[in-house]
């Protein structure tokens, strides 16, 4: 699932009416991303959405993922701006069901893919292209799949787009597997 | 050999085990199976509040007093809710309490049942965690966890909320390893971070090791002490919850470091100390106020450098580098950023300090901060002896009869905290008791009734306004019950009487809603009880000082102090602490 933080009381950038949520964050600096594991246990979703308000932290995006071992696995988008990122960081930190903190470095390429459903108004099968997979149809169209790195999502979407067929459209954000790095590199509790 | 009980029975018996002496708390349906439980086991002692706000400032109360966790109890729904404002006075003052909650049952949560409420959502941001127990199997290991939350690290409140079914239900318990302590059998939930548990445990007594990250962090700040010309240690609470007020003393002593502590922090240094400066801030000491804006270093040391304390964050100490320590990473930086931060627990980081800075001393400093009064207002020549009482010479007299008795005191929020504050002098830690962060207004009486029960050894006074302690002014039953010998004094002047300060002094002289009348408090008193008296004139106070402290029970002096006395100095909003005003002819020019 994916939520528009806006943590910090920022609105966000308008979408023009020719991006796609999503979109317009690539004219901005890119954000840092921080990977948090968190138990599963109740509340503990609530914990980390209700710190991210309450402090106003510069949180720009986050998905979250079940993961494996009673975990949830946290990707947060955050602004560069500053200290913002060890700030967050620090904030979530105090929180007694976060497991590991994971600052990606920046210039780092971390293995991420987000999923987007795309209806679309033609069910022609040549609407599969590469990352795009067709995965029903009806009378109206067809349902597609495009999984892939956020840039090739984005770039499929725009295809879509300008071809003016999208009706309807979910994309989960951008998700990362935790614990691919050293613990060295998080601070790991 | 196991051994079968419920839950509830579980509960009491694990307090007990576990050195828990003493429960504050208010029955209700939800919570019952505990309240037979305890009735039958016979302990811990639990004190019978007329209010649940009360259950949680008077283990906030018994926690800063005894430094050990409080422990408030209360059913569910209406029960919960009217823990809420203590257990946030706590979350901001890093108090470790424990909130133990009933719940309706299992089969009939989220159906908005009678007296149900989200209580573990309501306290969220106002705890440091909660649990909703599920299975009567987890619960020890749910207490130990919540106990182990509440009181490493940062402390802070806990919420423990256990539905009454699972209360009721049967869990095998074993004694561990021939000792007292019951875990449970089996069905325990899993052990969350049990290594940290276990390293945790260890450094409560001794103090987390430090990081290399921090080693590093202390060498940069001592080299920064050491070449510092005008340096200020600004002190928190912190000193008091990791007790180290002694190593404070010794590195302020060795490198010859002025102290400034901040409201939460008064009673971890000596104001009586020719290094202290007193209480920086919104009515803060000149000298303290002054040495920080004239700082080039400045050492922060267990405080969150809270608005009350900096003024405007971007005029604060403008020459400073400032070194920040405190066990918490998310207080560092938050407000001021620091040159230095150092992340670790007081315990070791003082210590290490202490090691590496070089002795010193700093007479041009010293000779600097000798033109800045130390004291908010000066005793001589205007101390009165006779006449109206004031404010001013109330607080000031209330402050040494408690210093020469070694009393603690619990004050309300208002002018009356702000004044002992200012009086207060040779507090020892944990004699100090007040809501600095929250500024909960009726958090003496109920604190100071926690704090009397944790230390029986000592006297303990409640110092409040008519105002606030009417916000909690049953409780008064509750000290009678339990013949908790308090000594009170509410400074009365008919006002709440900061709000009507401001309104004189910023809001045009328009009184909107501060004027409070009635009732006889001292009446209202002897209606609870409690032999009382009122004193309106300066040459009556020490008679009736001396008759409370003389009587063995509780006591409550009514003072009718002047009612439109203002409490200096103070900064304007947006004032840098430099800017402080020194009287009411300051303001109106």
């Amino acid at each position: 699932m994916t939520e528009r933080a806006d943590a910090g009381g920022r609105a966000e950038p308008e979408a023009s009416p020719r991006t796609l949520p999503g979109e317009h964050e690539r004219a901005q600096p890119s954000p840092v991303r921080i990977a948090v594991r968190v138990r599963d246990r109740a509340g503990a979703l609530e914990r980390v959405v209700g710190l991210m308000r309450r402090r106003a932290l510069p949180v720009r995006r986050f998905s979250v993922s079940l993961s494996g071992g009673e975990t949830l696995a946290f990707l947060l988008q955050v602004d560069p701006a500053g200290d913002a990122a060890e700030r967050v960081a620090a904030e979530l930190g105090e929180l007694h069901d976060v497991l590991a903190i994971e600052p990606i470095p920046a210039g780092a390429d971390p293995p991420t893919r987000e999923l987007a459903l795309v209806r679309v108004r033609t069910a022609e099968s040549d609407i599969a292209d590469g990352i795009v997979r067709r995965i029903a149809t009806d009378a109206d169209g067809a349902v597609l799949e495009i999984t892939g790195a956020p840039a090739e999502v984005d770039a499929a979407l725009a295809r879509l787009r300008e071809r003016e067929l999208i009706t309807a459209f979910v994309r989960t954000g951008e998700v990362a597997v935790p614990g691919e790095r050293s613990q060295q590199e998080g601070s790991e509790r | 050999m196991k051994k079968r009980m419920t839950a509830a029975e579980l509960l009491c018996a694990w307090l007990t085990d576990h050195g828990v002496e003493v429960v504050f708390g208010h029955p209700g349906g939800a919570i019952l199976p505990f309240y037979d439980a305890l009735h039958r086991a016979g302990a811990p002692r639990h004190v019978l509040v007329r209010h649940e706000q009360a259950a949680a400032h008077a283990a906030d109360g018994y926690a800063r007093a005894t430094g050990r966790a409080g422990v408030c109890i209360a059913t569910s729904g209406p029960g919960a809710t009217n823990l809420v404002t203590g257990l946030a006075t706590a979350y901001m003052d890093g108090v470790p309490v424990v909130a133990i909650t009933g719940q309706v049952p299992t089969g009939v949560r989220g159906q908005d049942a009678f007296q149900e409420t989200d209580i573990l959502g309501i306290t969220l941001p106002i705890t440091k965690h909660g649990f909703l127990v599920e299975d009567a199997g987890g619960l020890a290991e749910t207490l130990e966890e919540a106990f182990r939350i509440a009181t490493t690290g940062r402390p802070g409140p806990v919420v423990v909320d256990i539905p009454k079914d699972v209360q009721n239900a049967l869990c095998d318990v074993v004694p561990a390893g021939g000792a007292a302590d019951p875990t449970v059998a089996s069905g325990g939930r899993i052990a969350a971070g049990s290594e940290r548990s276990a390293v945790e445990a260890g450094d409560a007594a001794s103090g987390r090791p430090l990081s290399r990250a921090a080693e590093e962090a202390l060498a940069v700040a001592a080299r920064l002490l050491d070449g510092a010309e005008r340096p200020v240690i600004m002190a928190g609470r912190g000193i008091l919850g990791s007790e180290t007020g002694a190593a404070l003393r010794t590195l302020a002593e060795r490198a010859d470091l002025p102290v400034a502590t901040t409201l939460l922090g008064l009673d971890g240094f000596p104001a009586d100390h020719p290094l202290a400066l007193g209480m920086p801030g919104m009515h803060g000491t000149p000298r303290a106020n002054h040495a920080i804006q004239c700082a080039d270093v400045i050492l922060g040391l267990g405080l969150r450098f809270d608005d009350r304390v900096t003024g405007p964050v971007h005029r604060f100490a403008p020459a400073a580098r400032i070194i920040h320590v405190d066990i918490s990473p998310a207080s560092i930086g938050r407000t001021v950023k620091p040159t230095v931060a150092v992340i670790a627990d007081l315990r070791t980081a003082l210590p290490a300090l202490v090691a590496r800075v070089r002795p010193n001393t700093r007479p041009a400093w010293h000779a600097q901060l000798e033109a800045w009064p130390r004291e908010a207002e000066p005793a001589e020549p205007w101390t009165p002896r006779s006449g109206p009482l004031s404010g001013r010479i109330a607080a000031r007299t209330l402050a040494e009869r408690i210093a020469a008795a070694g009393a603690a005191v619990a004050t309300d929020v208002g002018q009356h905290q702000m004044l002992i504050a200012q009086e207060l002098r040779a507090a020892a830690p944990g004699t100090h008791l007040t809501s600095g962060g929250l500024g909960t207004m009726g958090y003496a009486l109920p604190a100071a009734l926690g704090a009397a029960i944790g230390r029986p050894d000592r006297q303990t006074w409640v110092v409040a306004g008519d105002g606030g302690f009417q916000m909690n002014v049953q409780e008064l039953a509750t000290v009678v019950q339990e013949r908790v010998p308090l000594r009170i004094a509410i400074l009365n002047n008919g006002y709440l009487g900061m709000v009507r300060q401001w309104q004189a002094l910023f809001y045009g002289g328009r009184y909107a809603a501060s004027r409070i009348t009635g009732p006889d408090l001292a009446l209202l008193a002897c209606a609870y009880g409690i032999p009382a008296r009122s004193v309106a004139e300066t040459e009556d106070l020490d008679d009736a000082l001396d008759w409370a402290e003389r009587i063995p029970g509780p006591a409550l002096l009514d003072l009718r102090v002047a009612r439109e006395e203002n409490v200096y100095p103070m900064l304007a909003p947006g004032a840098a602490l430099h800017e402080m005003v020194l009287g009411s002819e300051e303001v109106r020019a």
